[in-house]
């Protein structure tokens, strides 16, 4: 299936490494990927954003040549902060979907997960990127399931790897 | 075995240079190139490479000429740098164009449209224009990869250095990317006298110009490489009296964009993937359109060299902006205001965007909050890194490039000193890698010439802005490069060394310097205030580790939130006692200095 995913936050809250793992997560699946983000001064606190576009070469459909989502096009966009929606919300289709972490629940429109909390519970604060994105994944949201990251995860065979594994496995679960 | 990997852009060309057998790379961080050689020297070390030498240079001068020399002994090699960087190595391309190389010689030069992360949105391939070496411009990560293992051919085909020219779309792009086994090169180093050649004088530079002539014209003829290509061979494009032409990242958003106006089979694109010299055989096929619409980042340099003029449309004709990158989006709008379709532009809103701040922990905030407190009137010029953020606290006049805050310190000093009783305190910032790469020359002026000033080198023992990458400081365990022993031996009569995180420190050395360069007018007075990057993994963090509180002595007076400006402490309002965001707080403590009123403190 082809999908493009728009991804955003502050500089520092991981939106790099999400992006990586889910481009990862592609290719690990035999499908192929473009995907965009943000280096260098931008990243000093300031919004940051990925695109990732993800297509299969091999079921006949539509290749895409260009890493940037184009205005009203993205299927998805999972926001790590409730500020980084409003400049990236133009991205998206008008049936496009926001996941955000956040404590409030009061948009209709955007659904919403703690994920900040839930992490500092499991005592990394850091580690909402994950939580947020596993959740995306194991509630249908995205392209790959939660097994599919975690199966792309086994065969890094890094202790970071397994690190992120037990978040995935006792974080996103429960949900 | 053939595999496929997600890679960044700067990554798969990294992977390029490997499996061309580079066996000398060199570079200078700065974004959007300095993923390349953190690459290199990453796969150098997990695939025990020995036949590569790979460092980061002092700047990219230097680095472009230890490439060079290389080349000249036959060996493959590279030099990688942000555009601007170029610019401090033009001094070396424009030379070596003439002597050209021996081994392939490939210069990458990573340009910023937007800019994202740069001074300039200049166009690296009118500097390979201006100095007649070829320049290849890739339109994806895997393009890139491909580029380089063409480049270091055609560099050795006609021993002339050739420029890969990616934009920050293609470095910062990720791509499932084929890669191939590793060539792990032999090298046997060879160089040949020829003074004729390397050690040219004026007579001899003549004919090596017109050599160099000889090649251009060679190139723009050239058939065993391909310099451009018809992407939409299909449908009814032959028909066509009008098409696009394109190159780098720009081309791919012509191509999505062809697709969804449903002009994939209409009109023509083609991509240019040398854009100069330009193919003689494109413009002969060019000339039979009537209309061409020339879609590039950032300067004209194909539109310019397509000599039916008045049937080019580009940015001379007003049809591409003349500045900002290009989006798909842009090009959109471009191509379907060109065949004048009705179509419905998509409108971007303008939301305010969070701007960058210096880190919470960050060392070289309270030298800006002391620099400003000690001299509110004084005139601060400062430099290229994350510093340059200083300009939020007030503490940050100028900013021009690399090494020019000491540079233009002197020239404050000199401006002010031809009228008396006008002179400011000028107090110029500048970082430790920065101050390794363009600060010793300007600060020898500086103490020649009686300059007197204060100079804060602000070192936190590492390239912070571009990732981390070492300094001379900190490159060799053994090798320590000192500032404080460079200083000293530039002649200055005035060194302090503080830890930038003691805020009463460093306030009462600027207070000493200010007496030393504007009170006795002594000369060039110099702090080092040192404090490693809070975001260094790579630097024991010196962080004290405290929980700072807010106190009932807050007045909400917004003092900390706008002077000191860390993004940890949350403004409420006025008047209303500020927040401390727990999560962002690294517990450096420095703040509870920073308030009079005792609003702040440590809670035991």
């Amino acid at each position: 299936m082809n999908q493009q995913i728009v991804i955003s936050g502050f500089g520092g809250q991981g939106v790099v490494f999400v992006t990586k793992l889910i481009a990862d997560t592609a290719v690990f699946k035999g499908l192929s990927v473009f995907a965009s983000e943000t280096h260098g001064m931008a990243q000093r606190g300031g919004n940051v954003v990925s695109h990732v576009k993800v297509y299969n070469t091999h079921s006949g459909g539509r290749k895409f040549w260009s890493p940037l989502i184009k205005s009203g096009n993205a299927d998805i966009l999972i926001a790590l902060h409730p500020e980084s929606i409003p400049p990236y919300k133009h991205l998206l289709k008008e049936d496009g979907i926001i996941i955000c972490n956040s404590k409030d629940s009061k948009d209709n429109n955007t659904i919403t997960v703690d994920a900040t909390s839930i992490a500092s519970k499991m005592g990394n604060h850091r580690m909402a990127n994950i939580i947020l994105i596993g959740f995306a994944a194991s509630k249908g949201y995205l392209f790959c399931s939660l097994d599919d990251i975690i199966g792309m995860l086994k065969t890094e065979n890094e202790i970071r790897s397994q690190e992120i594994i037990k978040v995935l496995e006792t974080g996103v679960r429960e949900l | 075995m053939i595999e496929r990997k997600v890679l960044l852009g700067n990554e798969a060309i990294a992977y390029g240079l490997v499996e061309a057998g580079c066996s000398v790379a060199t570079s200078y961080p700065g974004t959007p190139a300095s993923e390349i050689l953190d690459t290199l020297l990453r796969i150098k070390n997990k695939k025990q490479l020995y036949h590569l030498y790979a460092e980061w240079s002092v700047n990219e001068k230097v680095a472009f000429e230890i490439a060079l020399a290389a080349s000249y002994t036959g060996l493959r090699a590279a030099v990688m740098m942000k555009q601007v960087g170029l610019n401090v190595a033009s001094d070396p391309l424009m030379s070596s164009a003439y002597t050209g190389t021996k081994g392939g010689l490939v210069i990458i030069s990573a340009d910023d449209p937007g800019p994202h992360s740069s001074q300039t949105e200049q166009d690296s391939r009118f500097f390979a224009m201006f100095a007649k070496i070829p320049v290849l411009d890739p339109s994806s990560p895997q393009e890139a990869k491909e580029m380089v293992q063409k480049a270091f051919k055609l560099s050795e085909k006609l021993e002339l250095p050739v420029m890969l020219r990616p934009t920050t779309r293609i470095c910062h792009a990720r791509q499932d990317v084929t890669l191939y086994p590793l060539t792990v090169p032999q090298p046997r180093p060879y160089f040949e006298k020829n003074p004729q050649r390397w050690a040219a004088t004026p007579k001899f530079r003549f004919l090596l110009h017109k050599a160099l002539n000889r090649k251009i014209e060679q190139l723009s003829k050239i058939e065993e490489i391909e310099t451009f290509r018809l992407l939409n061979e299909s449908g009814d494009v032959f028909k066509s009296k009008r098409c696009i032409v394109s190159s780098g990242i720009a081309a791919s958003y012509a191509c999505e964009v062809l697709e969804s106006l449903d002009l994939w089979e209409k009109i023509p694109l083609f991509q240019v993937l040398m854009p100069y010299p330009i193919s003689t055989k494109l413009l002969e096929v060019l000339f039979n359109f009537e209309e061409v619409l020339v879609i590039e980042e950032t300067y004209p340099v194909v539109e310019l060299q397509i000599k039916n003029g008045q049937k080019v449309l580009g940015r001379e004709s007003g049809h591409i902006p003349k500045e900002g990158e290009l989006t798909p989006e842009k090009v959109e709008n471009i191509i379907s205001s060109w065949l004048g379709l009705n179509y419905k532009t998509a409108v971007i809103p303008d939301v305010p965007q969070r701007r960058p701040t210096l880190c919470p922990g960050c060392g070289h905030r309270p030298v800006f909050f002391a620099i400003r407190k000690c001299f509110p009137k004084g005139i601060y010029p400062s430099d290229i890194g994350c510093y340059t953020l200083g300009l939020n606290i007030g503490s940050v006049d100028t900013v021009l490039c690399m090494g020019a805050a000491i540079s233009q310190a002197i020239g404050f000093y000199r401006a002010f000193s031809l009228k008396e009783d006008s002179m400011p305190p000028i107090v110029a910032t500048i970082g430790d890698s920065t101050f390794f790469h363009a600060g010793i020359p300007p600060l020898i002026d500086a103490v020649t010439y009686g300059a007197s000033f204060v100079l804060v080198i602000l070192d936190n023992e590492t390239t912070a802005m571009t990732g981390h990458q070492p300094t001379p400081e900190t490159v060799s365990e053994t090798r320590k490069i000192s500032i404080e022993d460079i200083v000293k031996a530039c002649g200055v009569s005035f060194i302090e060394v503080v830890n930038a995180y003691n805020l009463r420190a460093v306030m009462d050395a600027l207070k000493r310097a200010g007496i030393h360069a504007f009170e006795k007018k002594e000369g060039v007075a110099v702090i080092i205030a040192r404090c490693p990057c809070v975001t260094d993994r790579k630097q024991k963090a010196k962080i004290p580790g405290v929980k700072v509180q807010v106190t009932d002595k807050c007045r909400g007076c917004q003092l900390c939130v706008q002077r000191f400006e860390c993004p940890a402490i949350e403004s409420q309002g006025r008047k209303q006692p500020v927040k401390i965001n727990e999560i962002l707080c690294v517990g450096c403590g420095v703040c509870v200095e920073v308030c009079p009123f005792g609003g702040l403190a440590v809670s035991q």
